[in-house]
């Protein structure tokens, strides 16, 4: 399914003519809106369900370094693993500064072949930080979830499974119905969050079994 | 064998039927609601199941889920089911597990377990260090998307009713107001329809909860009883 088809469908919704985005001659809403709900709905769905998977190496070169640059379209870490330079794999568990410190209270000044965990919760924007910190070169193999597709109404299918876009779409009704103005509508924009809220319930108890999204 | 019975120049009519046919709803909007409710349907229900292989690559561990499939279920090769598992078994249970292939000292000589990675990708253990196996996913399809009046609905005639309901309450929101209000019943019986093809999504409270914010979800275990709110 495109941007395109689904703008038309919102269209509809709006009591819009249908031109798949092209315009939105009411003045409720306008192209540059419903292409900001497109692309925050998806990643939000990405993000709250996790169903769109990516893999990435990221060479560790140098050692004694701990945090790391992820990839520039990283959502979350669904997994991440060492990888040392004999081919031999260490799975990384995610942890938190907080047991480190009282764990392993000398983890900063300290380094190993392997580290142990990786750490999100400290870093800047973008980073993660393994500990201990690898004395040797490796890479790190994680399996993350990435933003997706950018979508605008130029015909560009989305990054989710076709069977998964009615759960976005109603959260970008309710985005539009929610908007401050003449289009707010409290209801309408409830309901639709309501029925996005139970999409992503369901996605993630099809993936996981449970109503979240392990983390 | 898929349903062969209704199609969709047969079903829009009946759509049409439920709504005044003056030209506040067009054909193409009750195509995109009926396409919807399948999607719906299907990821509620998981209706759609079907069969895809794959062969497997010299020692390859990751693989993505076979073109056409939403999501697989169940996978078995060389007269052997595969056991799902999570990656924390496998990591907390064998740390290497990722660079050990049937070919390694201790490890069984055909895959036996498989882990999914989203919708996207899956994972075996070990992985097959010769290639060429064919495996089997059962798994979940996507929904039919009919398109021309002769497409068949691959549903039985005993779930149209819950699908019109569906469309019929959707078709509704850009209506608005009172009358979309009035048409919530018609989704909650689609609820209640649905509940009883996935009684374990519909007997988990937490996602009972999530219902209730527009349907009073009777308190007793099982499939939710669709009441309207007061």
């Amino acid at each position: 399914m495109t941007d395109q088809q689904l703008l038309n469908e919102l269209q509809y919704a709006g009591l819009e003519r249908p031109n798949n985005g092209a315009s939105w001659p009411s003045g409720l809403w306008t192209v540059a809106e419903l292409t900001s709900y497109l692309n925050q709905r998806q990643r939000k769905f990405l993000s709250d369900t996790g169903c769109v998977c990516t893999r990435a190496s990221i060479a560790v070169a140098l050692p004694n370094v701990s945090r790391q640059a992820l990839p520039g379209d990283w959502i979350q870490t669904r997994r991440a693993t060492w990888l040392d330079n004999a081919g031999a794999y260490a799975p990384l568990l995610h942890s938190e500064l907080w047991y480190l410190d009282y764990g392993m209270a000398s983890w900063e000044t300290i380094s190993s072949p392997t580290p142990l965990v990786f750490m999100e919760d400290v870093t800047p924007t973008l980073e993660m930080q393994l500990a201990p910190a690898p004395n040797n070169s490796g890479s790190v193999e994680l399996l993350y979830v990435a933003i997706g597709t950018a979508l605008s109404n130029s015909g560009v299918a989305f990054t989710v499974p076709d069977d998964f876009v009615w759960i976005i779409k109603w959260g970008i009704l309710a985005d539009m119905f929610g908007k401050i103005g003449r289009a707010h509508d409290p209801v309408r924009a409830q309901y639709a969050e309501s029925r996005y809220a139970i999409g992503v319930a369901v996605v993630n108890n099809l993936l996981y079994g449970t109503m979240e999204p392990p983390r | 064998m898929p349903y062969q019975i209704t199609t969709l120049g047969q079903l829009l009519p009946q759509l049409a039927a439920r709504y005044e046919s003056t030209v506040f709803w067009t054909t193409t909007e009750g195509t995109n609601a009926i396409n919807e409710a399948l999607r719906t349907w299907n990821v509620l229900s998981s209706f759609y199941k079907g069969r895809k292989t794959f062969t497997t690559v010299a020692n390859r561990v990751w693989y993505p889920v076979p073109s056409g499939m939403l999501f697989p279920f169940r996978m078995d090769g060389e007269s052997t089911p595969l056991v799902q598992t999570t990656f924390y078994d496998l990591d907390l249970g064998r740390p290497n597990w990722e660079a050990e292939t049937t070919a390694t000292v201790g490890v069984p000589s055909l895959p036996t377990l498989w882990v999914p990675g989203g919708v996207t990708l899956f994972a075996i253990w070990p992985a097959d260090a010769a290639g060429g196996k064919v495996f089997t996913i059962d798994g979940l399809l996507p929904a039919p998307v009919l398109v021309n009046p002769g497409d068949f609905i691959d549903l039985g005639e005993e779930e149209i009713g819950a699908l019109l309901d569906y469309a019929l309450h959707l078709l509704s929101f850009k209506v608005g107001g009172q009358i979309f209000a009035d048409q919530l019943p018609r989704y909650q019986a689609f609820l209640a329809h649905v509940g009883t093809r996935n009684e374990r999504l519909f007997s988990n409270q937490a996602f009972r909860k999530l219902l209730n914010k527009y349907t009073d979800v009777d308190s007793t275990p099982g499939p939710a009883q669709a009441v309207p709110k007061s």
